[in-house]
């Protein structure tokens, strides 16, 4: 209860201060902040806007859960956007391709999306292992060389890639009903299964990280490199790995865009491409955190729901995008200088303790 | 070879220049692509270069004072924001001014959160990258939407029209000399002739004065007595605070210039494109890391590998044969590495490096012309193989990117 106190403050002071700087910001632009958060609410608070929020949220949890792995040994996988990108389209084809009975088809799927992201991601830890290339460069660079593989494999020459039958828009082939995973109806609104995928997802996070020993050797890593190399841990083999389980995690981000029976159920220029960074906001807000982050997931995709609201009032929903920068570049400040306070007493009530029993040993 | 490793930094990038100039001379003869080293390949590649240059060396000054800046991407938005505002209004000297001010705004923002208040610099830079997206668009809404002349109305993704300088930049006195001998053919002079004619004539005025940051840049941090300070705080801030110097302070002024710098990279944009739009920054500023990492945190260094990054893009607007050329001149590159791993007697990096080399050649040869999805996908793969064969004996600024809190001196 005290640990639920202890990080639920900082959180809610931010989220405070945030709201302060939008309102300002709606203040001085020459509009009303409480019919601006009106909408919003008003746009959010029903059962559609919910699920809405819930499905976009777990692509959200899903794509910062991907670089919460990695951050978590202090490696950073900024190329998330080029592995999912490149796993939707390999799952869509594959998915399109193949015929096997349905819950198969769906797992096998699956599977690919994740070797793609995970192959991808590899690149970027066996350059830093083996050539000792900045794993951010190469992360970057990785992005624009995986824009250009989907580019070259979505050219009309490849027809499995590319649906010939759909021209006027460059998609892959549909994915057929046995790949494709069910929506529960609730209401007037679909709630995407790919839901129970990312909770089973922060399921796992949570045991490998905080219940396994490769989890202690990955925060041992992070922590401290030297102290966990003396330990015996293997650096080398540990950034693979968490860059192999990254990329994997991150070849799933968008296949609830490619599987789920309401979605796009294919890979194709409407694909959004803006996953990757988000993940990364999102996995910072929740402090690579199972839990945090998704909470900070729902929010964000909260956020993102009642902007949509904000034209009802003419308002540029770009507000709720200035509420999630600010949110996310507040809450750290927070969250630094509430934890170096908390330590600063630890320090002090330890040292008035043995202060304390020295004083009563020497009187005794 | 030790002689060479023992030059120092200009000059090192002065060699490695010229062989470059070699190797694609070469090239453009074996693959009769007169266009890899034409002035007008070069001249585009430079104006190209020239946003990456300004990021880079903004990374470089934060870096160097102990901040790891990726906000540079948001940084430069802020710019590219500020330049339409104030270039819309007061013209190109305008737009300068608003990129600078766009970006130092940034870069108070970073410094902030990353100086003032110590918090992990990855962080604050990733947000302050989300944050100017929806800052510039909000702005946009407020002062662009619907305002300007008739015909050019700005919307809430860009601004209306914005005016650059008249004339454009030439050393005097040289283009014709080199035009002349860019005709003649004669192999590598000819070639050297067409490099130092793309970089000299005909170029941007607002390429030229910003490319004089970068002098600029290197003197500031390596022969003033802040550029002294600004080190030691990157370096090993605790020892310099006990000599005297206010680490928090020096960090403020370099992350706060690292954004001015990287605003003027958005000037430059708003001037090439003449206006503002949404997006135009297209992950340069996180090129313009790269390239610092790939120059060794060296303002020299850096502006080779800008240019290493834009010739590729430039060669890329070319016709097909100059990509194909360029292709090429890589697969020459590895056979020569691998020629000179065997003369070390490294056999195994020698036939690992042969056997690239080999397949590369053998596409060259093999295809007419490149597809164009692997022309966009070069200047990326050529940053990585760079790197990856020229495995660095990298040192970035021992404090680079560690929090520093006033007082640990103790």
């Amino acid at each position: 209860m005290k640990n639920l106190k202890r990080t639920m403050t900082p959180a809610a002071i931010a989220l405070g201060l945030a709201f302060a700087i939008a309102s300002a910001v709606l203040l001085i632009s020459g509009h009303n902040p409480g019919t601006a958060y009106r909408a919003m609410w008003k746009n959010f608070a029903s059962i559609d806007g919910v699920i809405t929020s819930i499905n976009i949220g777990a692509r959200y949890y899903v794509a910062a859960v991907a670089v919460a792995i990695a951050l978590k040994m202090n490696v950073f996988n900024i190329g998330t956007s080029a592995q999912y990108q490149l796993a939707a389209m390999f799952g869509a084809v594959t998915a399109a391709a193949i015929s096997l009975p349905a819950p198969l088809h769906v797992v096998v799927t699956l599977l690919v999306a994740m070797a793609a992201g995970a192959l991808w991601a590899s690149l970027i830890a066996i350059l830093q292992i083996t050539r000792k290339v900045n794993p951010v460069l190469t992360g970057i660079m990785l992005n624009g060389v995986g824009a250009s593989v989907i580019a070259y494999m979505m050219q009309s020459k490849w027809t499995h890639f590319r649906d010939p039958g759909r021209p006027e828009y460059g998609s892959t082939r549909p994915v057929p009903k046995s790949a494709q995973l069910p929506v529960f109806r609730i209401g007037d609104s679909n709630l995407q299964s790919y839901v129970i995928l990312a909770v089973v997802i922060g399921i796992i996070f949570y045991l490998i990280v905080y219940r396994t020993r490769f989890g202690f050797d990955l925060r041992a890593s992070g922590g401290n490199p030297a102290a966990a190399k003396s330990a015996g841990i293997n650096p080398k083999k540990m950034i693979l790995i968490t860059m192999l389980l990254s990329g994997a995690v991150a070849g799933l981000i968008g296949m609830g865009i490619v599987l789920s029976s309401n979605d796009q159920l294919s890979y194709g220029d409407r694909f959004p491409g803006s996953l990757g960074f988000t993940g990364i906001g999102i996995a910072l807000l929740g402090r690579n955190h199972p839990v945090g982050v998704a909470a900070a997931a729902l929010l964000w995709a909260a956020l993102d729901q009642g902007a949509r609201g904000l034209v009802t009032v003419n308002i540029a929903g770009e507000i709720a995008v200035i509420l999630q920068g600010s949110l996310l570049f507040i809450a750290v400040i927070v969250y630094a200088v509430w934890e170096r306070k908390s330590l600063a007493n630890m320090v002090r009530e330890a040292a008035a303790r043995t202060h304390h029993q020295r004083a009563e040993e020497v009187s005794a | 070879m030790s002689r060479l490793l023992a030059l120092r930094g200009w000059q090192r990038s002065l060699v490695s220049a010229l062989s470059v100039v070699f190797v694609l001379s070469v090239a453009a003869r074996l693959f009769d692509a007169p266009g890899l080293t034409g002035s007008s390949t070069v001249g585009t590649a430079l104006g190209l270069a020239v946003p990456v240059i300004l990021a880079g060396l903004g990374g470089l000054l934060a870096e160097r004072a102990g901040v790891f800046n990726i906000g540079l991407e948001g940084m430069m938005i802020m710019g590219t924001w500020g330049a339409g505002l104030l270039g819309w209004h007061f013209g190109p000297w305008g737009a300068l001014l608003g990129g600078l001010l766009g970006g130092a705004v940034g870069g108070a923002l970073l410094a902030l959160a990353t100086v003032t208040f110590a918090i992990e610099q990855t962080v604050a830079g990733v947000a302050i990258n989300i944050a100017s997206l929806g800052i510039c668009r909000y702005l946009s809404d407020l002062f662009f939407k619907g305002k300007g002349a008739e015909g050019d109305l700005g919307t809430i993704a860009d601004s209306p029209s914005v005016r650059t300088f008249g004339s454009r930049f030439s050393v005097p006195f040289v283009g014709d000399f080199l035009l002349k001998i860019e005709d003649k053919r004669w192999f590598l002079i000819s070639d050297l002739a067409g490099v130092i004619r793309g970089l000299t004539v005909d170029i941007a005025w607002s390429s030229a004065l910003l490319l004089l940051l970068i002098p600029a840049v290197w003197y500031l941090v390596w022969r003033t007595p802040f550029g002294l300070r600004l080190r030691s705080s990157g370096e090993k801030p605790a020892a310099a605070e006990s000599l005297g110097v206010n680490v928090i302070t020096t960090r403020w002024i370099a992350v706060v210039m690292s954004g001015c710098l990287a605003g003027l990279a958005g000037s430059w944009l708003v001037m090439d494109s003449l206006k503002y739009q949404q997006g135009m920054t297209s992950n340069r500023g996180f090129l313009g890391i790269a390239a610092m990492i790939f120059g060794n945190w060296m303002p020299g260094l850096l502006t080779v590998g800008a240019l290493l990054f834009s010739f590729s893009q430039s060669v890329g607007f070319q016709l097909g044969f100059e990509s194909r050329a360029l292709i090429g001149t890589v697969g020459l590159a590895f056979a020569l590495s691998a020629l000179w791993s065997f003369s070390r007697r490294k056999i195994r990096s020698g036939v690992l490096t042969g056997i690239v080399a080999a397949g590369v050649l053998w596409f060259t040869f093999a295809n007419e012309t490149v597809n164009d999805a692997l022309i966009k996908a070069l200047p990326y793969l050529l940053t990585l193989i760079v790197l990856a064969v020229a495995s660095k004996r990298q040192r970035p600024p021992a404090a680079a990117g560690r929090p520093y809190i006033k007082g640990q001196a103790g």
